[in-house]
């Protein structure tokens, strides 16, 4: 027979599961189906909070690894192939700085014209909330590079962290560039008094942007009435960018399309990749983030860049991207999809 | 592999599992995981937050920036612990920007779950299920969070240990003492 313990536990566990199974009522449904439809301008008060386009912000409890900070770049760097390219080749840096109690080193970066990749790492006093790292980039020119994906890794035992930063890169930058680092915000992954430095962390150092393969096929398919076109291709050794302009105005929506692909990327015979990666217009590269009220790259028009998680040391050959369907939201609480497929195969020389 | 148990528990994902989990068709299908997590992570925001329109705001903020995260997302892992984790950051940021957190209102709970039991019962359960949320709003911080993603979203200790950065273990202990806690608190209310 159960103790009395026991059932009054198994009452407080139902009790507890039927008072926080809070249920929306439907008017906050409705205001949070709008955000989403709508979504609001950025403010520059939270800004720096949301400046991470890709935050994986992992806490990864890495009971028994090598206490080193630097091992949590790798599992920083493992959601993206590219990623781990980039930090392989990275140019070694090794640029330390203190913020209060915290040891935070840039220590690798690497660049191509599909992205800028920086590789920080955070030792912190023992006992003391890991944080995280978020920085602003710009050139000897002036140019801003827009921060649009990256992730992180914790170890809570240490108070360590790596983190994997990725920024758009501004057309024309090429060769070797003089970059200025800002670090103003170091994120604590727990609730405890924000440590950011203050002032900010700069770093400047000088990084090679390697080179990178363009096509530019305009290759437009038409599915259904409804057309898209392949403008450009670029590939480099971590990534694979191109732009599709697809034609929604046909289509029922909201005020804001919001449509996502179900695609695939494919070298060659290699392996399909699912494309999830909506990187940022050209037209937004460098611009202030306080200037881009979207929530997904191409919801307020219909241009998108799409970005594979991996590159190629040689694209030459076939590129095969095949759109299966297109799905959004119709601006009426429902999801609609348009069934392709839209194919388009480009060759590179 | 995990992700190929997550796999699994999605063919077999009973309607309290709660855990959604984004195969490689529904990668891009952004908008599916939105509509299967939306209400656990209402539910989890819900309980961290004051009021109805905190909590809608978070779970907002909560998905645009899981929307723009989605690219990193790993689709042979469980969606909604991944989602949570982001909604954990995004209450935590805004607790820093509106501290001090006062007491729970629960004044603003009329969204409460439904109850179809007697007029009476739905008055004794309604101030119950307002005594036990604000005895969870006063837990520490971890161990809140832990209920609330446990009784409020659905997870299971190990989904719970991956949001908040421990054990499955620890958090199967921390859960235990907030339930000790959230007893001995009621107890003395009596």
């Amino acid at each position: 027979m159960p103790s009395a313990d026991v059932l009054a536990f198994d009452r407080l566990e139902s009790e507890l599961a039927r008072a926080l199974a809070w249920q929306p009522s439907p008017t906050v449904l409705e205001r949070i189906d709008r955000r989403m439809r709508e979504p609001r301008p950025r403010q520059p008060a939270i800004r720096r909070w949301r400046r991470p386009l890709v935050l994986l912000a992992a806490a990864f409890l890495l009971m028994g690894a090598a206490t080193a900070a630097l091992t949590l770049i790798q599992p920083a760097a493992h959601y993206i192939p590219g990623h781990v390219v980039a930090y392989d080749r990275g140019e070694k840096l090794d640029l330390t700085q203190r913020a209060g109690n915290y040891a935070v080193t840039l220590e690798r970066a690497y660049g191509d014209p599909n992205q800028l990749v920086l590789a920080f790492s955070v030792m912190g006093p023992s006992g003391a909330s890991p944080v995280v790292v978020r920085a602003k980039v710009v050139d000897a020119a002036g140019r801003s590079y827009l921060d649009f994906a990256g992730g992180d890794a914790t170890d809570l035992k240490t108070a360590g962290s790596g983190s994997i930063l990725a920024f758009d890169v501004p057309p024309g930058v090429q060769g070797t560039v003089n970059l200025t680092v800002t670090v103003d915000t170091l994120m604590p992954i727990e609730n405890v008094p924000s440590v950011d430095p203050n002032p900010a962390l700069v770093y400047r150092f000088a990084v090679p942007f390697h080179e990178a393969t363009t096509v530019t096929p305009n290759d437009t398919v038409t599915v259904d009435g409804h057309a898209m076109t392949l403008a450009w291709l670029r590939v480099s050794a971590t990534a694979a960018r191109f732009r599709l302009d697809t034609d929604l105005s046909a289509l029922p929506h909201g005020d804001r399309p919001v449509a996502l692909l179900d695609a695939t990327i494919r070298h060659g015979n290699g392996a399909e990749e699912t494309l999830s990666w909506n990187a940022l217009p050209p037209g937004w590269t460098g611009q202030p983030k306080s200037g881009i009220v979207a929530l997904v790259d191409g919801m307020d028009g219909s241009v998108v860049i799409y970005q594979a998680m991996s590159g190629s040391d040689d694209p030459s050959g076939t590129w095969t991207i095949i759109v299966r369907r297109l799905m959004w939201l119709d601006g009426q609480g429902g999801q609609k999809i348009v069934n392709g497929p839209w194919v388009f195969s480009v060759r590179i020389p | 592999m995990d992700g190929e148990i997550a796999r699994a528990r999605m063919a077999t994902a009973e309607p309290n599992d709660g855990v959604p989990v984004a195969s490689t068709d529904t990668r891009s299908g952004f908008v599916l995981l939105y509509e299967e997590c939306r209400l656990p992570v209402y539910r989890y925001l819900r309980s961290r937050t004051r009021s109805d329109d905190e909590a809608a705001d978070l779970t907002a903020a909560t998905f645009e920036r899981a929307l723009r995260s989605f690219a990193s997302y790993d689709a042979r892992q469980p969606a909604l612990p991944w989602v949570l984790r982001i909604a954990r950051n995004v209450a935590i940021d805004a607790a820093r920007r509106h501290r001090p957190v006062s007491s729970l209102d629960d004044r603003s709970g009329a969204d409460g779950p439904p109850d179809s039991d007697s007029p009476e019962a739905q008055y004794l359960h309604a101030e119950r299920d307002a005594e036990l949320r604000a005895l969870v709003f006063a837990l520490p911080d971890v161990a809140r969070d832990a209920v609330a993603l446990r009784y409020g979203a659905g997870l299971s200790a190990r989904e719970i240990g991956s949001v908040i950065g421990k054990s499955e273990s620890a958090t199967q202990k921390l859960i235990q003492r907030a339930l000790v806690a959230l007893r001995e608190a009621h107890d003395a209310k009596r």
